[in-house]
């Protein structure tokens, strides 16, 4: 699915988060978010989903998109006393597709019939991430996917990133561990100052990583240690 | 200024926000609260002789409250031993004054002696997460009734049991009160706001998403109720007429609550909306008139967000 964002704004108040976000999105295409704790990730991907009013244009190929969204929250919540297997349902039944066969299609092996509440930081994350798959969606935003899941979930997800994108499905990520995104995008966008101040392709993204090390690091330890 | 003094000026900050956040000015809650409680307490005290028991329920409840693991886990990691077990027993305390004070009030030192030793011994008490999965005939739609049957069920027993009693001793009001109790409990399965995105991910117009709710929720509280319902009109076919009337306004209740959550979502109910609620209960024909009021609001509220 073809997505447009044009002058994409967001203030909370005075405070100006997002100010004019530029970006295309291309069916079939993994796009990488990176930049610095507060840089306005979740807030764009809370726009992008329609969950937060803002200026500016998201036009999608198809509308409604919110509809054809699978977005996977950094901490997804659950509430107390709903199993597993509840919440893929509510999930699938909301989205208006077959609630059927989800042990056959639970590939993390998770518990369905225990409370999701229960589930550690990593199961949570693939039980969210299992109900979008579920849903079919078109367009997935995936906040932080690798949060706390083991190395062999982390593979899993790498996996089902790639298979998504072989099934002409859009993708947008974001991810801490830039190794995650390197495997699996065609395109990284760098949020700085609520701006895309850079929109990077495969090829150069040695060239990200080392700067952003650079940066991250440079000599700030020395006052520390 | 130390750490527990700290704590407790926070405690009252909080207190004030959510009042405040209720759409409420807090300070009218601070006079009228102990207006309230004295009126409510004197009222109680003159219509049962089981008023020392109905107390002692109310703050066993409140001091359970008290000991959810969450919170004892957080009080645990921020403060020391002697500042955890100091905060445990002022708070324990603190719940329990106003009722033993009414108590000692009443002349019923028995009871007073006892909420506070029920006041000390729930100190260690720790409410503890459930582990076992509880069976429900809802959860293949989820999610209010089969979240709320789970954290309600000792309710419904003993609305089961009340039925029972009320069939063994042939009290017909106290079968058909029975059908109103359950009414209630599951309308408070509602009282509790999911987050955004539960709402946001359905695929149905805000018109088709309320209809959805109300629809589940009449054909799960069904589903609690026929047993009873079999139970009043067969033990007492007489009072026909008043299990009618309590069923017309029990549904309409749940509807009405269906719908306050959603005109209120994502905060919770305000104040203003909680007694127009409740004034709809006592008196229900406002019921046609609130139903609609309500739904228009949920649908426009909704709008923005579904």
């Amino acid at each position: 699915m073809n997505i447009e964002v044009s002058r994409l704004t967001k203030s909370f108040g005075g405070n100006e988060v997002l100010s004019g976000i530029d970006l295309t999105f291309r069916t079939g295409q993994v796009y990488g978010l990176v930049g610095r704790n507060g840089a306005g990730k979740t807030t764009l991907f809370n726009c992008l989903a329609g969950m937060e009013k803002h200026g500016g244009n998201v036009i999608a190929e198809v509308e409604p998109l919110k509809d054809r969204i699978g977005f996977l929250q950094t901490e997804p919540y659950f509430p107390s006393r709903l199993t597993g297997r509840e919440y893929l349902r509510l999930f699938c039944k909301a989205r208006g597709v077959p609630d059927v066969g989800l042990d056959e299609r639970n590939v993390f092996d998770l518990p369905l019939d225990r409370y999701a509440q229960q589930y550690s930081t990593g199961m949570k994350k693939k039980l969210a991430l299992l109900a979008i798959l579920l849903q079919e969606n078109e367009f997935f935003i995936l906040d932080e996917p690798f949060n706390g899941v083991d190395i062999h979930s982390a593979l899993l997800i790498t996996e089902i990133i790639r298979r998504l994108k072989s099934e002409k499905k859009t993708v947008l990520i974001s991810s801490h561990i830039f190794s995650t995104l390197k495997d699996t995008c065609d395109v990284i966008h760098v949020l700085d100052g609520g701006k895309i101040t850079e929109t990077i392709g495969e090829e150069d993204f040695e060239r990200l990583e080392r700067e952003m090390t650079a940066f991250a690091i440079g000599n700030r330890l020395d006052s520390l240690m | 200024m130390t750490a527990l003094s700290y704590f407790a000026r926070l405690q009252f900050k909080r207190m004030h926000r959510t009042l405040h956040d209720l759409g409420v000015n807090p300070w009218l809650i601070y006079v009228s609260a102990p207006l309230l409680f004295t009126g409510g307490s004197i009222a109680v005290f003159s219509r049962t002789s089981y008023a020392g028991w109905i107390y002692v329920a109310i703050a066993a409840v409140a001091l359970f409250q008290l000991g959810k693991p969450t919170r004892l886990d957080f009080l645990r990691q921020v403060f020391n031993k002697p500042a955890y077990w100091r905060i445990r027993i002022l708070e324990n305390t603190l719940t329990v004054a106003p009722f033993v004070t009414f108590l000692l009030f009443k002349h019923e030192p028995r009871f007073a002696l006892g909420l506070l030793a029920l006041a000390a011994a729930t100190l260690p008490f720790r409410t503890r997460p459930a582990r076992t999965v509880l069976p429900t005939p809802f959860s293949t739609h989820p999610f209010e009734f089969a979240i709320g049957f789970r954290n309600f069920v000792g309710a419904l027993l003993i609305a089961y049991l009340l039925m029972a009693i009320g069939v063994y001793v042939g009290n017909g009001q106290l079968s058909i009160a029975t059908l109103l109790l359950v009414v209630l409990v599951c309308s408070n399965y509602y009282a509790w706001c999911e987050p955004l995105l539960y709402v946001w991910v359905y695929h149905l117009t805000p018109t088709s998403f309320l209809w959805l709710k109300v629809k589940t929720a009449v054909w799960h509280l069904t589903i609690i109720l026929l047993p009873l319902l079999l139970m009043a009109v067969t033990f007492f076919p007489g009072d026909w007429l008043a299990v009618l009337a309590v069923l017309a306004t029990g549904y309409g209740f749940l509807a009405l609550s269906v719908l306050a959550k959603y005109a209120a979502f994502p905060q919770g109910v305000s104040i203003p909306q909680g007694i127009l609620m409740a004034a709809s209960l006592v008196f229900p024909p406002l019921l046609i008139g609130s139903i609609p009021y309500f739904f228009r609001v949920a649908k426009n509220n909704i709008s923005l967000k579904i």
